[in-house]
């Protein structure tokens, strides 16, 4: 119960801290994912006019967009953050009994924020076009679940391999390039030559954007998908967890 | 056991291993092969303190208190040995460590609280009265980035001792606080202290260490030098660290006359006897001298006196020849004489006698004996008094003039 207490506050001010003092506050949560939609969808939609299979508005590609958008940004959050984020509270893990298993969840909850509010968005314009799926109310909390779990595994990882490399910081941005010029995010996997689609396949940030779309857009639920990415997650949480604990009383000497 | 412990340690120990980059201590835990220096901030500590006890730690700068204080607190674990500490405790560390300085101390305040284990609703309860015992006034909206130090103890201080912690942990930082808060502070901790809480309190402050804490442990270059009561222990560090300064001053060259080294007309001090070399304060004292008058006629030789403390204060010095009394022949060409003080008046520390031979004029030293006789005086506590020694006195009822009451 206290320790709910204690990460609710570290949560809130982590937050807080980040948009003190800024004009539009929380707000930055939103307009970061919104300028990323707006961009991309001028720049693949109109400009280079891409087009998903049969249909031909430019409305329906910025859906497409801005729903795999959601997932990588929230991803993105928890990348670029989690390998810092105990050097940034190193004050308070050396010199309060604060527990340091919390603190990578900061980013997780952050990156939870970010994506609840670009899905309850995405939805909401969707319901408003009349192309809302009721479904996808039920079908989308399993796969945000799975998408916190995946966020916690590499949270965990990175925080604490991040104390020792200190290149990993350095390191996230340019991998979010890649990452997201590998991965069907901005183009449509048709758009790519059927040789690559087996690659596509082995990526399972592709995989995890493509079961996003499948729930949001067309209310299906892709269950192989699913179980695969969930057992992948849960193995890649229990060694990421394993390797926090071992390695922090280490962490501690270099901090 | 009947009574419980509250903190335990059992050779409880700290290193802190240094690597020459922060990825060669994973590399270490990949390839298995050593590549750290070790730096031990404490060693072997073994301790018990009983629920509701006191205790008082003190020692040099670096002497690992402040580890042992995180240690005690729980933000550090011991690398060997064992540490436990039962119940809900609080600490009030190093100065500002562990606030957030772009936050309001209203905000730092809420998160403290959530920090010592306190849930929401408890948050809620605690923090008026955390606040008000603050008194910052409007500075508890301000970010705790524009405090002054003063502020920042008094927003940790609160932190800490509003809520009831079992075990508080208090380090020599509150000393910065200015003297109201101080004050208040230290009642607080008493306050604690009588509710059955266990203190541990660090400061250079010995007269605090003395006051507060039955017990105390001296620590040393990471390990402990002594440990047990606090008067005791605060004593003896006391007079190390004077005993240090003494060295320093002996090497910046302390004058003191030297005696006219030809033994003018054969006059010298044969022996100097203490009746004890432990003393209680307000115990009989006494010195008696010996010494051989050579040539020169008894009206001529003097004694004179001087009580060092090991700091070198002269405590008080005084001779024959001042107090208008002759030394008294034994026959032989040897005279005598005895000093008494039938209640010693000095209160704990370690000194020593000069002891010197003057003629009647006072100016000319035959003999002297400088550092002899070295002797204790330990005082029965605190009740009589700090300083160096007990002075007369008495608390008188104040006079009430009758047109002051009937304004």
């Amino acid at each position: 119960m206290a320790r709910l207490t204690l990460l609710w506050q570290l949560l809130r001010r982590d937050v807080q801290e980040r948009y003190a003092g800024t004009v539009l506050g929380v707000f930055w949560l939103l307009a970061q994912p919104l300028f990323m939609l707006l961009v991309y969808a001028l720049v693949f939609g109109e400009v280079l006019q891409l087009r998903l299979g049969t249909q031909t508005d430019s409305a329906s590609f910025a859906v497409w967009l801005f729903a795999g958008l959601s997932v990588f940004n929230a991803l993105a959050e928890v990348l670029v953050r989690a390998p810092a984020i105990l050097a940034e509270r190193r004050d308070l893990l050396l010199n309060s009994p604060l527990p340091p298993a919390l603190l990578p969840l900061l980013p997780v909850g952050a990156s939870l924020v970010l994506e609840l509010l670009s899905v309850g968005l995405l939805l909401l314009w969707l319901c408003v076009q009349g192309q809302c799926h009721w479904q996808s109310v039920f079908l989308y909390p399993p796969l945000l679940l799975l998408r916190v779990l995946l966020s916690l595994a590499l949270a965990y990882g990175l925080a604490v391999l991040g104390v020792f490399l200190r290149d990993l910081r350095q390191m996230m941005p340019p991998l979010l390039s890649v990452l997201l010029l590998v991965s069907p995010i901005v183009y449509p996997q048709q758009a790519v030559p059927e040789k690559f689609h087996a690659w596509f396949a082995w990526n399972p940030l592709a995989q995890l954007v493509q079961a996003y779309r499948a729930v949001l857009l067309d209310g299906v639920f892709p269950w192989e998908t699913f179980a695969v990415l969930l057992m992948l997650a849960l193995l890649s949480l229990g060694l990421a967890v394993l390797l926090f604990q071992r390695l922090m009383p280490r962490a501690r000497y270099v901090l | 056991m009947s009574v419980e412990i509250a903190i335990r340690l059992e050779q409880a120990g700290v290193a802190y291993r240094q690597y020459q980059h922060p990825r060669d201590a994973l590399l270490e835990w990949l390839l298995r092969k050593p590549r750290h220096t070790h730096f031990h901030a404490l060693q072997d500590v073994s301790l018990d303190v009983r629920a509701g006890d006191s205790l008082g730690i003190v020692g040099d700068n670096g002497a690992g208190k402040s580890t042992l204080l995180k240690m005690l607190a729980g933000n550090l674990p011991p690398s060997t040995g064992l540490c436990e500490v039962r119940g809900r405790r609080s600490a009030l560390l190093e100065l500002g460590s562990g606030l957030q300085s772009e936050f309001s101390g209203e905000e730092n305040a809420r998160m403290g609280l959530a920090l010592r284990g306190l849930a929401h609703g408890e948050i809620a309860q605690k923090l008026p009265q955390v606040l008000a015992f603050a008194e910052l006034g409007e500075f508890i909206h301000q970010p705790v980035k524009n405090y002054s130090s003063g502020m920042v103890v008094r927003l940790v201080f609160s932190i800490s001792a509003v809520i009831e912690p079992d075990v508080l942990i208090v380090d020599e930082a509150l000393s910065v606080g200015d003297q109201y808060f101080q004050k208040k502070s230290l009642d607080r901790m008493r306050e604690i202290l009588s509710g059955g809480a266990t203190l541990v309190f660090c400061s250079h402050n010995l007269y605090q260490v003395r006051e507060m804490c039955r017990q105390a442990v001296w620590l040393e270059r990471g390990r402990v030098r002594m440990l047990g009561d606090a008067q005791v222990v605060v004593d003896a560090y006391q007079d190390d660290v004077r005993g240090r300064n003494r060295e320093e001053g002996k090497s910046a060259g302390a004058s003191c006359p030297s005696p006219d080294k030809g033994r003018l007309g054969g006059v010298s001090l044969l022996s100097v006897t203490l009746n004890n070399n432990i003393f209680q304060t307000h115990a009989p004292f006494s010195v008696t001298l010996h010494a051989s008058c050579g040539d020169r006629p008894l009206s001529d030789i003097h004694a004179g006196i001087v009580i060092r403390r090991n700091d070198n204060i002269q405590c008080y010095g005084i001779s024959t020849l001042h107090d208008g009394v002759a030394m008294q022949p034994l026959g032989e060409g040897v005279i005598a004489t005895k000093f008494t003080i039938d209640r010693l008046p000095l209160l704990s520390g370690e000194y020593c006698l000069e002891v010197w031979l003057i003629d009647s004029s006072g100016v000319h030293v035959y003999d002297s004996r400088e550092r002899c006789c070295h002797f204790r005086v330990q005082q029965a506590g605190q009740q009589q008094g700090i300083g160096m020694v007990w002075l007369p006195h008495r608390w008188e009822t104040v006079e009430v003039a009758e047109d002051a009451l009937a304004a």
